[in-house]
């Protein structure tokens, strides 16, 4: 401070500084006189006019009581007006006497209030006391006076004692005050003199100090210079003389440190200060700054190649840092675009196949604004990589991009387009925009990177592909594994079969081996048996020969027995006349007419008699044989009402039968012939000889004899067979061939018991077989015999005198009726297969009145392995196909009574026969109202074999696929056409219904095989046609398959599936599983649906009665199994309720009370059959539970217990099992 | 090559062994084609280090959790979505009309492993607008593999194939459209899940289950040798209402068993057959 100041004002400064305290001791010297005469003056104001105040207002108040207190007591008005205008002076001068002392008081003011209060406190009573008095109430004034004015006095001059006090005290304290004020006076004059002195010798030697220090500083510095040092510019810190040299010397030391410092910065690399020329001549500065400029050019041009360099060192990083080509591109895009302060950038690469750039990855771009791709040569981009040359744009137009963020958006005014390479190969390009130009260096950049980004991009590119390749690789190694492992599987299964092959094939070798040597037997064999062969056939020869010779024997034989049965005879002829002779004799002599006998002679005569009729009988017999053996019996065919024939044995054998006691019973059975066409008396003689033969033989019972119609035919043309029955001895059954032949009886003793030839029986049996017929016999030891006649009612030998018949059915005629007229024309039956017809066989019933021609029909179906029923009319022919229900039907229109028509009418009119196809023969043209009546061929008479077999065959073809009928419910026109085209074939009749009205009336008309329905229909729902059908019991059992465009929930389809055979929604592939379906439910065989449903019934047995009308709640989402275990169990009569889910079954369970068991199929979607039971038990329901499931481990089955079913039954149900373990579970 | 008695001797011990896991835990491997069979049991043994297969049987009965491993070894191998382009194409174009016809459809996936299968003809039937009207059963006999199939989680990598089989298989979209990638796995849509039930179920000791219209089982018996083939396929055909469809592997066939007069060749390459009695 002092410092800066010119020595001379320093020197100044220093005098007037010692002038000044001289100055301040006068001073102070003043003023302390000045204070003593104030404290004196105070001393004066205060304590004295205080106190004489003081006084005086209390004298004042004195005055003002004492006049007041004598008006008080004078009662004078007069007096009380001059006290008034007394107290109004007096009062003046007090409150005069108040203000002073609140001027001058020096205590607390406080007081000087209390005592102006008190005193208007006193004068306001005064006042009043004054009116009072005026106003004559004395004695009032005189109240307010002794009790309120009095003590307000003496308050009063209490007060001002104690202010009159203060004021004294206050006097004694000013006096002390002063004597203090000298003392200090006298205490700071001296202080003051000797500071005064101390001054003058101070500024004297600072200003000697203050000249010789910087003159000695200066000479430092400038030594300091000299050599060279470097200083710091030193502070200036005079303003004097010196302070100019210090001056001087700063700014020599400024200039050195300056160009020391731009010598510095020059040395650090900054070029950018400028070196200040201090003048025009400072040669120094000129040729620092030279210096500096061209140093600055150098490392411009290092920093440039420097900043090149780096970038494309870390433009090389990341292209080695990023493997993955697209992070790669991004890692590029936006490193270029910081490196060259682009806002906005986008990289594109070549697609080598499509010839094509396309955006790869993209800076600070809306990826909507920016073209995925270009083609090459498209735009700006596409040209420039067509060029392969850079492209720059400044200043483009602003909408061409935008460079967005997130408070705004502008346009980029330039634009770098540089495509990269690699070995000439362009790969992609890259775009810059930038709000800035891009200098030169900027593009000299990114020419350079252009180089790098070619081979980092190749690489990455190359990269990628051998990545795609290894992961490719990769996946196919897998696949290759899978397969592999699969190969090695299937290479295994055929090792092994291999093997198994090369087993067999050893095996087949030994087999061969073997078979090689069973051959060579075999072939040994053969020769052997060639052999014996040979010998064989030799015998064969010789046996031909002895055949032959035996043959020739036959015939000299039979010769031999013709020679003997005529020679027999003849014989018998000769025997019987002199043996004729010999009865009528011995008769004579037995009857002893003459009496001339003894009763020996007589004896002996009859001995004679009786053998003679034997011989006779014998004779007779023989004869009768020979002439049948011989062939020489005559007979002579009649009629013979059998009537008369039974009359006539009844009547002839009745007396001996009665004579035996034995009863004779001849019977006409139901169905017998009313008359056969016979020979009578052979007839009768055959039937004598059976019925005495029973008589004969039986002791004691019934010998009954009938005549039936052969059994099992119709009632026309049929045979007649009489039955003998005895109930005689019987006839071993090793016997019973025997008794016909001749000259035998069943047993020696026989004849000796019973008489007779033996010979009867055989001549029966040969005149039988005259008849046409023959007799059988069947009998057992001691139970009786029976012999059977079977007799034709027309003998087909032709041996029959041909008028004979005619003769004889012309004489009857008139005589019969007409029944027997109907069994006479129905006679004349052919031969047919209806006795060996078995039900089920195929047979073809023939309806033909021309004998000849049914019998040809009849061949041809032989032939054709069909059995053939020939009938003759048509009411036969109908009644023989009720009968036998024949498999087809060829009828011939002209016929006999009834005509074809009519039986073509009434065959088709039989629900019971309308399927059988018939096929008409006539002479007429084939007729369409044929076919329209049902025939399915026409074949015209007279027709050869060929053709009748060509009927046949397509006779066969219809009855092998029957007609079927179909019954379709459907409302929608076109497709009821086309469903009908789709399902009409030749063996399909399709009826169609458009309304569910219709199709019952359709059902009404006649019977259908299948339905197929919609469930669409105008006039009620298909659902209720359905219920409707499955209601009646006629329609129960039609198939039906409901064809449904609807779509239907899982409870529509629940209820469907119950009431409808299947199912089928209306769509692409609907038509042909619809003819897949009906084909199904037309082909099968009907009864196949009730049978199993029968088979349940019959086991419906009292055993399971306990279960009857016990509920079980079916849990199983297979509603196969769902409804085949309901059908069986509701057949048992148990209540069944269907659940398809596990929750569905909790809620019946909720709501039904009525369940006693359970069945709980496992597998289920949603709730399986574990966690539904575990839901029942959890509901707190005890209900047993039989789990149901296609597992069949042992921890499956505790499982199921585990969860809380009570037993475990695996699939396939075995009902069986199912249905003991309910009778465990349900026995209460 | 082993000595001819030491095969035998080999042989005797596999029996022991598959009698041994069949008394002890259930599982019936008897009648599995004996030469992949035998030759799974060797590296069996080769990994657990022991010398002789029988040595196989205590370990077996005493550490069921080795059992787990057994099982897994013996079951079918992972598969792929999608897996012969040409088979799903025909399933969609030619069966899946013909399954369109009934109103609700069962279908049955049998040997399902890791669900690849299930998933890829969910998808299918999806897209076919048929998947809500299905109930599709997918089993398998092992219950770890049955448990991934119903995670449905696949590992990403295996996502390129599948999806170039999915386009090839005639797909409407993009298999992307049915799954969330996250990390290197793919998670398939739990609305693929929705109708499928997984199931445990043995082909080779469990019955019959449901009525289904159509099942696939593909190359599943390949491992199988042929009186197990003629079982399994009993099973199918008795589980298959009429006209039901039955798709086997492309190296399966009915040709010469019992069943080949029982069904109707709807495809000869990828061996689809149609129940026909």
């Amino acid at each position: 401070m002092i410092r800066k100041l010119p020595l001379s004002t320093r020197l100044t400064v220093g005098f007037l500084l010692v002038l000044a305290v001289t100055l301040g001791v006068g001073g102070v010297g003043i003023h302390q006189l000045t204070v003593l005469a104030g404290i004196t003056q105070d001393f004066h104001d205060h304590p004295f006019t205080v106190r004489g105040a003081l006084l005086g207002l209390r004298a004042d108040i004195q005055t003002m009581r004492a006049q007041k207190l004598a008006a008080l007591y004078d009662n004078g008005t007069q007096h009380v007006e001059q006290v008034a205008q007394r107290f109004v002076a007096l009062d003046r001068d007090a409150r005069e006497k108040i203000a002073l002392i609140e001027e001058r008081y020096l205590g607390p003011q406080r007081d000087v209030r209390q005592v102006a209060t008190a005193y208007e406190e006193w004068r306001s009573d005064a006042l009043r006391i004054i009116g009072l008095l005026r106003e004559g109430q004395g004695q009032e004034a005189r109240r307010l006076h002794r009790d309120q004015v009095l003590p307000q006095i003496d308050r009063l001059m209490a007060k001002t004692d104690t202010m009159i006090e203060f004021a004294s005290a206050m006097a004694v304290h000013f006096m002390t005050e002063a004597g203090m004020q000298r003392a200090r006076a006298m205490l700071a004059m001296a202080t003051l003199l000797t500071a005064a002195l101390l001054t003058g010798l101070i500024v004297s030697l600072l200003a000697i100090r203050s000249i010789t220090g910087p003159v000695q500083h200066l000479v430092d510095l400038a030594r300091d210079l000299a050599l060279g040092k470097e200083l710091k510019e030193q502070p200036v810190l005079f303003n004097d003389e010196i302070g100019q040299l210090e001056h001087s010397f700063n700014a020599i030391i400024a200039a050195n440190n300056e160009i020391v410092a731009q010598a510095r910065t020059v040395a650090a690399g900054i070029y950018t200060e400028e070196i200040r020329l201090r003048s025009d001549e400072d040669a120094l500065g000129i040729s620092l700054r030279n210096m500096t400029q061209s140093l600055a050019d150098r490392e411009r041009e290092t920093r440039a190649e420097n900043w090149l360099k780096t970038g494309q060192t870390q433009l090389g990083e990341n292209l080695r840092s990023n493997q993955e080509l697209q992070l790669l591109a991004t890692a590029v895009i936006g490193f270029l675009a910081e490196r060259l302060h682009g806002q906005v950038g986008c990289l594109y690469l070549l697609q080598e196949q499509e010839r094509r750039l396309s955006l790869q990855a993209s800076y600070a771009c809306a990826a909507e604004e920016v073209p995925a791709g270009f083609a090459l040569g498209e735009g700006l981009v596409g040209q420039a990589a067509a060029d392969g040359r850079s492209l720059l744009l400044s200043d483009i137009p602003a909408d061409y991009l935008r460079v967005g963020s997130a408070v705004g958006t502008t346009p980029p005014r330039h634009l770098l387009i540089v495509p990269f390479h690699f070995e000439e190969r362009l790969l992609g390009v890259v775009e810059l925009a930038s709000l800035t130009p891009f200098t030169e260096l900027d593009q000299e950049f990114v020419a350079r990177a252009g180089a790098i980004l070619g081979s980092g991009f190749r690489m990455a590119l190359a990269r990628r592909e051998m990545q795609q390749l290894l992961q490719t690789t990769l996946q196919q190694a897998d696949e290759l594994r899978i397969q592999q492992e699969e190969m090695v599987a299937i290479n295994e299964a055929l090792e092994e079969q291999t093997q198994a092959l090369r087993v067999s094939e050893e095996l087949l070798k030994e087999q061969q081996e073997e078979l090689r040597a069973t051959n060579e037997e075999l072939e040994e064999k053969t020769q052997d048996l060639e052999l014996q062969r040979e010998r064989i056939l030799q015998k064969n020869e010789e046996l031909e020969g002895a055949q032959l010779e035996l043959e020739q024997k036959a015939q000299d034989l039979e010769l031999a027995s013709r020679y003997k049965s005529d020679f027999l005879a003849n014989m018998s002829h000769e025997l019987r006349t002199p043996l004729n002779s010999l009865l009528i004799l011995s008769r004579d002599l037995m009857e002893n007419r003459g009496g001339n006998l003894v009763p020996q002679q007589v004896e002996s005569a009859e001995v004679i008699h009786n053998s003679g009729v034997d011989l006779l009988n014998l004779i007779n017999d023989i004869l009768d044989l020979a002439k049948i053996e011989a062939g020489r019996m005559d007979l002579f065919e009649e009629v013979l009402p059998l009537g008369d024939l039974a009359d006539a044995l009844q009547a002839r054998f009745s007396p001996q039968a009665m004579k035996k006691g034995i009863e004779l019973r001849v019977r006409i059975e139901e169905g017998a012939p009313q008359a056969i066409q016979s020979d009578r008396q052979r007839l009768e003689q055959v039937l004598n000889n059976l019925i005495a033969n029973a008589v004969k033989f039986t002791g004691e019972g019934n010998v009954e004899v009938s005549f039936a119609a052969a059994a099992g035919a119709a009632p026309a043309g049929s045979d007649l067979l009489v039955t003998v029955r005895d109930t005689g001895i019987g006839i071993a059954a090793d016997q019973l061939r025997a008794i016909f032949e001749a000259f035998k009886q069943a047993e020696s003793g026989t004849s000796r018991r019973y008489g007779g030839t033996g010979l009867g029986l055989s001549i029966a049996r040969n005149l039988a077989a005259l008849l046409g017929g023959d007799i059988t016999a069947e009998s057992a030891v001691g139970s009786g015999s029976t012999f059977t006649l079977r007799l034709p009612q027309r003998r087909p030998l032709p041996a029959l005198p041909a008028a004979a018949p005619e003769r004889a059915a012309a004489k009857l005629l008139p005589t019969t009726s007409a029944a027997a007229m109907h069994a006479m024309h129905a006679m004349p039956a052919i031969d047919d297969d209806r006795d060996s017809l078995v039900r089920g066989e195929r047979s073809i019933l023939i309806i033909e009145d021309d004998p000849t021609f049914a019998a040809t029909l009849r061949e041809v179906c032989r032939s054709m392995e069909f059995k053939a029923l020939c009938a003759l009319t048509g009411e036969e022919g109908l009644s023989l196909a009720r009968a036998h229900l024949p498999t087809a039907v060829i009828l011939d229109l002209r016929l006999p009574g009834i005509n074809g028509w009519q039986v073509l009418e009434t065959l088709k009119a039989d629900p019971s026969l309308r399927h059988i196809p018939v096929h008409i023969t006539s002479c007429e043209h084939p007729s369409r109202e044929a076919y329209a009546l049902g025939a399915v061929g026409f074949l015209t008479k007279p027709a050869s074999r060929e053709e009748l077999e060509g009927s046949l065959r397509n006779l066969e073809a219809v009855i092998d696929k029957s007609i079927k009928e179909l019954l379709l419910v459907e409302d929608d026109d076109h497709l009821r056409g086309s469903i009908e085209r789709l399902l009409a074939q030749d063996d399909i009749v399709v009826t169609a219904a458009a309304s569910g009205a219709g199709a019952l009336a359709a059902l009404a008309d006649k019977s259908f095989d299948c339905m197929v329905l919609d469930l669409g229909l105008p006039d009620m729902n298909g659902f209720e046609l359905l219920k409707t059908l499955r209601a009646d019991e006629r329609y129960a059992a039609l198939p039906v398959i409901v064809y449904t465009g609807r779509e239907l929930s899982r409870a529509e389809e629940l209820e469907l599936r119950q009431i409808s055979e299947s199912i089928i929604v209306k769509g692409a592939k609907s038509a042909e599983r619809l003819v897949d379906e009906t084909a199904i439910f037309l082909h099968r065989v009907v009864n196949k649906l009730g049978k199993s449903r029968q088979q349940v019934i019959v086991n419906l047995h009292d055993r399971d009665f306990y279960l009857r009308d016990k509920g079980v709640l079916l849990v199983d989402d297979d509603m196969r199994n769902l409804f085949a275990l309901a059908r069986v169990l509701e057949d048992r009569g148990l209540k069944v309720l269907k659940a398809e889910a596990g929750d569905k079954a909790l809620s019946i369970l909720r709501e039904e009370a009525e369940v006693d068991l359970i069945l709980m199929d496992i597998m289920m979607p949603g709730l399986d059959g574990y966690q539904t039971t575990s839901a029942i038990r959890e509901l707190g329901i005890k209900t047993p539970i039989i789990a149901l499931t296609a597992k069949a481990m042992k921890e499956d089955r505790d499982k199921c217990l585990a969860a809380g079913a009570d037993d475990y039954l695996s699939k396939p149900i075995d009902i069986d099992r199912l249905m003991s373990m309910m009778r465990v579970w349900l026995y209460a | 090559m082993p000595e001819r008695g030491d095969l035998e001797l080999e042989a005797l011990e596999i029996d022991l062994l598959l009698e041994a896991i069949r008394r002890q835990y259930g599982h019936d491997f008897r009648d599995y084609a004996r030469a992949s069979l035998r030759r799974k049991v060797r590296t069996l043994a080769a990994t657990l280090g022991v010398e002789q297969i029988s040595a196989l049987i205590p370990r077996l009965l005493h550490e069921p959790e080795l059992f787990s491993s057994v099982v897994g070894a013996f079951a079918t191998p992972v598969t792929e979505m999608f897996r012969d382009p040409p088979f799903f194409r025909f399933l969609r174009e030619s069966v899946v009309p013909h399954l369109q016809t009934w109103p609700f459809v069962r279908i049955w996936v049998a040997g399902c492993a890791t669900g690849e299968e299930v998933y890829s003809l969910a998808i299918l039937l999806r897209e076919e607008g048929l998947y809500e009207r299905c109930t599709l059963f997918a089993t398998d006999f092992v219950d770890p593999v049955l448990s991934r199939a119903r995670q449905g989680i696949y590992p990403l990598r295996s996502m390129k194939i599948n999806s170039a089989n999915y386009q090839r298989s005639g797909g409407r979209g993009s298999l992307s459209d049915y799954y969330h990638a996250d990390y290197d796995s793919v998670i398939m849509d739990a609305g693929l899940r929705e109708n499928i039930t997984f199931a445990n179920h043995n082909l080779v000791t469990d019955g019959v289950f449901s009525e289904v219209h159509l099942i696939l089982c593909r190359n599943v018996l390949i491992y199988f040798n042929n009186v197990l083939q003629q079982r399994v396929l009993g099973l199918f055909h008795d589980s298959l209402l009429h006209g039901g469809v039955l798709a086997l592997g492309s190296k399966e066939s009915l040709r010469h068993g019992d069943f080949a007069d029982r069904f109707k060749e709807l495809e000869a390459t990828w061996k689809v057959y149609r129940k026909s009695d």
